[in-house]
């Protein structure tokens, strides 16, 4: 079943209208367990591609339990470690030998959501902040849940828990029941409309850009498909997500946000608090904090803190990078990753450094540097996106079609017009919701969002008529 | 330790941390509102408490900590369980 058709928000919906119809626990994680089984099954082969999933699933359970136990603290490490080699085997990451790999085809759709599920349970679990034994049936219905194993979001097993295991389980009131189908509306209009037509554009920018064109033609492409391909990633990425925080909400599965309007930010920095937020937070948490905490242990000098802490954003953010995909081109997009945020540090230490403590602050408050910033940060994202969506033999035919002039020329025009057009955008936004009826912004009243909605509503049965095209979610591969 | 000996100390370590004596706390103190706290301060921070309190802060109860009231309270609850 595809988890971006009409279909699936049909089986969605089913689904929360029976998870609903009782209060019991017993029949809430029957329900839920029924759906996410339902929902496997409708989009692996035959019995023998769901082997290593499920081998994968209950060994995972099985370290949770045993970290539960004091006694097998120990195994600790040796388990870490076995589970992330057991992961990027089943993924088939380049850097393993080929002939270690499974000889048959088998489903690997949600491994790497389940995988950080259950590495951040595993840790929790020695640390003995996970609550209580562990059932069975509520690990599955955590780590195999439908509407977040496709891409997410990671949500921890505590949140979950709290929600899901509650005996008393709170009534659906038609405020969740309004917004979380306005959340829907939203999302799908996103992914099957705005990340369609910008996909259109790049894609059709790729198909013209050839050595025979104009340089002017040449340099017109060449902006459509780089500045075009993030703003496709966030529509195609998010509405997905919009669509799944909605659903789950019927259901009582408060999932996290992952999404904080990530073109605001006006570092590389703060665009990863802003991007994909649940997979930056747990590799924050579960690993650069972890890796600072025990080099500032070895270096306890001050002097040398600034730049332990450049090392552990670099590790930790070409992880975020190179977790996307197994093949050189995605090691490649965490090194670009990884440097752009540990760049982006070093830059802060140096300014900080250089300048009187009200001058970097007066510097920092400036809506001109900021703006540009912002347009600076864009523009990268957009730079390190080419390895994310190219290979490598691609990536040296297009440079072979611009001289060094043109290529500088191209990045130039991006930063200037990202800059404009996001000022302009924030601009715009805050005039917007200072636009108010009795104190309360007009765009956010409720007969306000009615109207949005519906109107998206139509826009999308209108465009799908028109030009149904397939807009799979990008982040179900990774 | 009452809470306000814990709260003293407490500011003393942050003062320390942010090199800062006129940081003054309260339980809804956050990070976006303390200059200089950003995600290394906060793991020199979690490292100074750990070794001043002589306690461990584990991974999910350093994501749940909100403000300085959530921290103080988590020091409290370890200080009061007896090892």
């Amino acid at each position: 079943m595809d988890s971006t058709s009409l279909k699936f928000i049909e089986f969605a919906l089913l689904v929360c209208l029976l998870y609903n119809l009782r209060r019991e626990l017993w029949w809430r994680q029957a329900i839920l367990l029924l759906a996410n089984m339902f929902f496997l099954g409708t989009i692996g082969g035959g019995w023998k591609g769901y082997l290593p999933l499920a081998v994968f699933v209950v060994t995972g359970y099985a370290a949770v339990r045993l970290m539960q136990r004091q006694l097998w603290r120990p195994l600790f490490f040796p388990v870490v470690v076995a589970f992330i080699f057991v992961f990027t085997w089943l993924k088939r990451y380049t850097f393993l030998p080929r002939s270690i790999f499974l000889p048959f085809p088998y489903l690997t759709l949600g491994l790497s959501y389940i995988f950080f599920r259950v590495m951040h349970m595993i840790v929790d679990a020695k640390e003995e902040t996970l609550p209580d034994a562990v059932g069975f049936v509520p690990y599955l219905n955590y780590t195999l849940n439908f509407t977040s194993i496709v891409s997410g979001p990671i949500q921890l097993y505590p949140t979950f828990a709290s929600a899901q295991l509650d005996q008393k389980q709170r009534s659906l009131s038609l405020a969740i029941c309004a917004k979380g189908l306005e959340r829907v509306i939203i999302g799908f209009f996103k992914l099957r409309v705005l990340s369609a037509i910008f996909s259109a554009v790049q894609h059709g920018a790729i198909l013209q850009l050839t050595a025979s064109q104009s340089p002017r033609e040449k340099l017109i492409g060449a902006v459509l498909v780089v500045a075009s391909y993030p703003i496709y990633l966030y529509f195609n990425f998010s509405g997905f997500i919009d669509m799944m925080i909605g659903l789950a909400s019927l259901c009582h599965l408060d999932l996290p946000e992952n999404f904080n309007r990530p073109f605001s930010a006006a570092s590389f920095i703060e665009f990863w608090s802003r991007w994909h937020m649940t997979l930056s937070n747990w590799l924050k948490a579960y690993v650069y904090t972890p890796l600072v905490k025990e080099l500032m242990s070895k270096f306890p000098s001050p002097k040398v803190e600034p730049f332990l802490g450049v090392l552990g954003f670099f590790v930790t953010f070409f992880l975020v990078g190179a977790w996307h995909g197994q093949t050189s081109e995605f090691l490649f997009f965490g090194l670009l990753v990884g440097g752009g945020v540990a760049l982006n540090k070093l830059f802060q230490i140096t300014l900080a450094k250089a300048l009187p403590r009200k001058q970097y602050r007066a510097l920092d408050q400036s809506a001109i540097y900021i703006a540009f910033c912002r347009g600076l940060t864009f523009t990268y994202f957009g730079f390190a996106l080419i390895w994310f969506w190219s290979r490598w033999v691609q990536i040296r035919q297009w440079a072979g079609t611009l001289t060094f002039a043109q290529e500088v020329l191209l990045w130039m025009l991006i930063w200037l017009g990202s800059t404009i057009t996001l000022a302009l955008w924030e601009g715009v936004r805050e005039i917007a919701l200072r636009i108010k009826w009795d104190e309360n912004s007009i765009l956010l009243l409720p007969p306000v969002r009615v109207a949005w909605a519906i109107y998206l509503v139509l826009v999308t049965a209108i465009a799908l008529s028109t030009a149904n095209v397939s807009t799979p979610v990008l982040y179900q591969i990774f | 330790m009452d809470e306000h000996a814990l709260y003293v100390k407490l500011t003393e370590i942050f003062r320390g941390v942010f090199d800062d004596d006129e940081i003054v706390l309260n339980p809804q103190l956050t990070a976006d509102k303390t200059r200089g706290w950003d995600s290394l301060k906060h793991v020199r921070l979690m490292l100074t408490v750990e070794k001043s309190f002589g306690v461990k802060i584990a991974t999910a109860e350093m994501i749940r900590m909100k403000n300085v009231g959530d921290l103080a309270q988590l020091i409290g609850r370890k200080l009061a369980v007896p090892r």
